[in-house]
């Protein structure tokens, strides 16, 4: 119910495929971005991590005394995943979904087959899942700026994640178009955990209090 | 039902175009009857037959038959499918012609035909804006505010819930309510109504939509919310209800002056009761209250004043209670204990206070409880608390004896940013003016390698400062030719170099001055990394950056004359024209600087 300030995250690019050094911690949210090489997965990560986490040092002479807010609800980690290649080993891929809360299924708008390649993925994180109905994904179809190389309508992609039954977008790193909005609605999306996140300074809380309060007496 | 329906609407048809009053009155009970029945069902009937367009004429004020036809308009409005046809059918303006009525039962039906339309309606809210209808019902909220007879109650209800509806997720509109200054009758109505269920409830709505917006704040801040929420909490038993009450405190509480108000009204009591009570619940709710009973806590301590208000000394019940927090077995009250801690550590006074109470061996037993397997929210906030309290140079010698330098290694491994930050942080404060610290920890080879690690985490701008930091103080404060060793054995030359080049002055200057130290102690050792680092020509441009301050000057030539001693090192000075910057200082306004320049000149050409 309470937001915190600030939003901090971590990225792991599966690449390196770093051995863990403590034990998991239980506030952990992990979030895993899925998709094919050059469809631009590291690029909408960095431009929202770029937009939103308000990570500057200022530092100071006299040390001051500082105000102390949990950061529970600032961690989050973000994975991102190749589909393709060798990078990923089936094991390292089945256990990235199991670990996962949240996944971004991130296809191109001008490669039909990015968006193939999400198929065996998302049946993957089904299986292991066992039913999607409780965890956020959300289908991307980035590069939504580059209109004249277009091979997936908007269409398209909304059907999929129909089929899916999963959420969707279409957004583009370049422009920025999109990006913040995305991260948004896969937190909203949450419904187990109290994930806020603040952007422009604003609390983000508010859809939750709006919730829980709307139901009450709006219709007279 | 339907055939009667199907009827009333062809007569109504008819009988709007000549009024005749019974008529219509037995049409519209009938509508409002097959309404009652099927809601939805009668809705479409009503639309189909393009009735809509016809309702404007008969919203006559004089007619005795109006309030039926609002009453039915509200009936049709909860439909969500209807609330756009209402606007296009030109409803809007004639439902706000009726807010000037005096009769009670119209602006009943009125108010909450307007309010369903403007539920989750863009144009039904635009519509209403547009008529100026906002205005006009917060206008009679005021003048109706005294009168606590229940059918006036229930009209307050009506009308505040229609200003919801209206403002609800709109910022700018619910701007415009706060400045027509419904926050100050709003809190009236929960003084005087506070015995009427559905419109408190329906206040608290309203505070909790408006207090997103900072312009509310204040305005809040000069009502007497806080000590009304404060009675209104007391008197709940239900957890909903306290629910309802919390929810809107949060937001408010953030504001300083409503956290001393809040104090002042026995909040805190309340809150250290609801926390004494759920402490050892299962339930989901006793789970939820206790968070947000202990989160509330905290959020109160952010503020100076009330902070220190409830430390009264240190002696105060209230601090002895979060105390006793710290050792339970509860997680989230090991959490709100060391962040009521870590708060209220927020100046000299209190920090030498406490520490020398005690309340370093119950952090540090906390952490070693978090160590393995460990929350990561409650090792910040012990960490944070740690940091604050080593801030007064008395404590630090204190704060070292009782081992906290060791217990805080032992997360050096977390991967954790916010519990790098604080460690960092904690490590930093504890060692400045304790020069033994300092050596002993800068000889740390580990600590080194892990402190250069975090120079390079780019993504974490403070981390990577704090370990920039870190590290120029191990030496700057133990001056021990070891720790430079350490230092340069684990590789942190050249991230100092990069420190100096830092935006920050700050930075600039402890760099500086640790690479002088180096240069001092160890300048062989250090050679090969300052030429890597190219730490000549960062210094040139320290010294020709007009903008330097005095102090980043006069290190910069210290470090000159310093690294003269090395051969590859003074080949660079000379071939970069060092004689000029450095000739120019000499008319430097600070005499330390210019003194300091002269003797640089003259070294600089001696071995030329």
């Amino acid at each position: 119910m309470f937001s915190t300030n600030s939003y901090r995250s971590l990225i792991h690019s599966s690449r390196w495929t770093p051995a863990p050094r403590m034990p998991e911690q239980s506030n952990d949210y992990r979030v895993v971005v899925f998709g094919a090489g050059g469809v631009g997965k590291s690029s909408l990560v960095l431009r929202f991590v770029k937009g939103t986490f308000r990570d500057t040092y200022i530092p100071t002479v006299e040390d001051t005394y500082r105000q102390v807010i949990s950061c529970d609800k600032s961690v989050c980690t973000l994975q991102i995943t190749d589909t393709t290649g060798s990078h990923q080993f089936p094991a390292m891929q089945r256990l990235s979904i199991s670990k996962g809360h949240a996944f971004i299924l991130v296809y191109s708008i001008t490669s039909r087959q990015s968006l193939e390649e999400l198929k065996p993925i998302y049946q993957q994180v089904l299986a292991i899942k066992g039913t999607v109905e409780s965890i956020p994904i959300m289908l991307v179809g980035n590069k939504s700026d580059e209109m004249a190389q277009r091979e997936v309508e908007t269409k398209e992609g909304e059907a999929q994640a129909t089929s899916w039954k999963c959420a969707f977008m279409e957004t583009s790193a370049k422009t920025n178009s999109n990006v913040k909005e995305l991260f948004q609605e896969l937190l909203s999306l949450e419904k187990k955990r109290d994930m806020s996140l603040s952007i422009d300074g604003k609390r983000s809380g508010k859809n939750k209090r709006a919730d829980k309060l709307k139901g009450k007496c709006s219709i007279m | 039902m339907i055939d009667n329906l199907s009827e009333a609407l062809e007569k109504l048809k008819l009988a709007s175009t000549d009024s005749a009053t019974d008529s219509v009155e037995s049409c519209l009970d009938c509508l409002l009857k097959a309404l009652a029945n099927n809601n939805t069902e009668a809705s479409m009937k009503i639309q189909e037959i393009g009735l809509l367009p016809l309702l404007p004429t008969l919203l006559n004020p004089q007619s005795s038959c109006t309030p039926k036809v609002a009453n039915i308009i509200a009936e049709l409005a909860k439909n969500e499918f209807m609330r756009s046809p209402c606007v296009e059918a030109g409803l809007i303006p004639p439902l706000i012609q009726l807010l000037n009525s005096t009769d009670q039962e119209v602006l009943l039906q009125t108010g909450r035909a307007l309010g369903n339309i403007c539920y989750d309606s863009h144009e039904g809210r635009s519509a209403v804006d547009l008529a100026g209808g906002a205005q006009i019902v917060a206008e009679h909220i005021k003048s109706l505010s005294q009168n606590t007879e229940p059918e006036n109650e229930k009209l307050l209800t009506v009308f505040c819930g229609m200003l919801m509806n209206y403002s609800n997720d709109n910022d700018s509109l619910q701007a415009q309510l706060i400045n027509m200054g419904v926050i100050p009758t709003l809190v009236k109505l929960l003084g005087i109504h506070s015995h009427n269920i559905a419109l408190t409830e329906m206040c608290l709505i309203a505070f909790g939509n408006l207090a997103e917006l900072e312009s509310s704040k204040e305005q809040f801040a000069s009502t007497n919310i806080a000590e009304e929420l404060v009675r209104l909490f007391q008197k709940q038993s239900e957890h909903e209800k306290k629910e309802m009450i919390f929810e809107v405190l949060a937001p408010l509480a953030e504001n300083d002056v409503i956290k001393l108000q809040l104090v002042e009204a026995g909040l805190v009591e309340c809150l250290l009761e609801v926390v004494a009570q759920t402490v050892d619940g299962e339930r989901e709710e006793d789970v939820t209250q206790l968070k947000t009973a202990s989160d509330l806590m905290v959020l109160l301590l952010l503020g100076d004043e009330s902070m220190q208000k409830l430390f009264e000394g240190g002696k105060g019940s209230v601090f002895q209670r979060v105390l006793s927090w710290i050792p339970s077995h509860n997680h989230q009250l090991q959490l709100a204990g060391a962040l009521a801690i870590a708060n209220f550590a927020r100046n000299d006074g209190n920090c030498i206070h406490m520490v020398d109470t005690g309340i370093v061996q119950k952090l540090l037993e906390l952490l070693d409880r978090h160590v393995e397997e460990g929350n990561v929210t409650v090792q910040h906030a012990a960490l944070s608390a740690l940091r604050n309290l080593a801030i007064p140079v008395v404590n630090k010698s204190k704060m070292l004896s009782a081992g906290v330098a060791d217990v805080v290694l032992k997360f050096l491994q977390s991967e954790m940013p916010p519990v790098q930050f604080k460690l960092l942080g904690t490590l930093r404060m504890l060692i400045d003016t304790q020069a033994e610290a300092a050596d002993q920890l800068g000889t740390n080879g580990k600590l080194v390698e892990r402190l250069v690690e975090w120079c390079e985490a780019k993504d974490h701008a403070g981390v990577m400062g704090e370990s920039n930091r870190l590290l120029s103080a191990l030496i700057r404060h133990s001056k021990s030719k070891e720790v430079v060793k350490t230092v340069i054995q684990g590789g942190g030359v050249k991230h100092l170099v990069t420190m100096a080049t830092s935006e920050h002055m700050i930075m600039q200057n402890e760099a500086l001055v640790a690479l002088g130290l180096i240069a001092a102690l160890e300048l062989v050792a250090a050679e090969k990394d300052f030429v890597g680092a190219s730490l000549v020509s960062v210094l040139h441009k320290l010294l020709s950056d007009e903008r330097s301050a005095p102090e980043i000057k006069y290190n910069s030539m210290i470090l000159i004359c310093a690294v003269m001693g090395s051969e590859p090192l003074h080949k660079e000075v000379q071939s970069l024209a060092f004689l000029d910057v450095v000739s120019k200082l000499r008319a430097h306004e600070n005499k330390t600087v210019s003194h300091q320049a002269s003797l640089t000149e003259q070294r600089l050409t001696a071995q030329s």
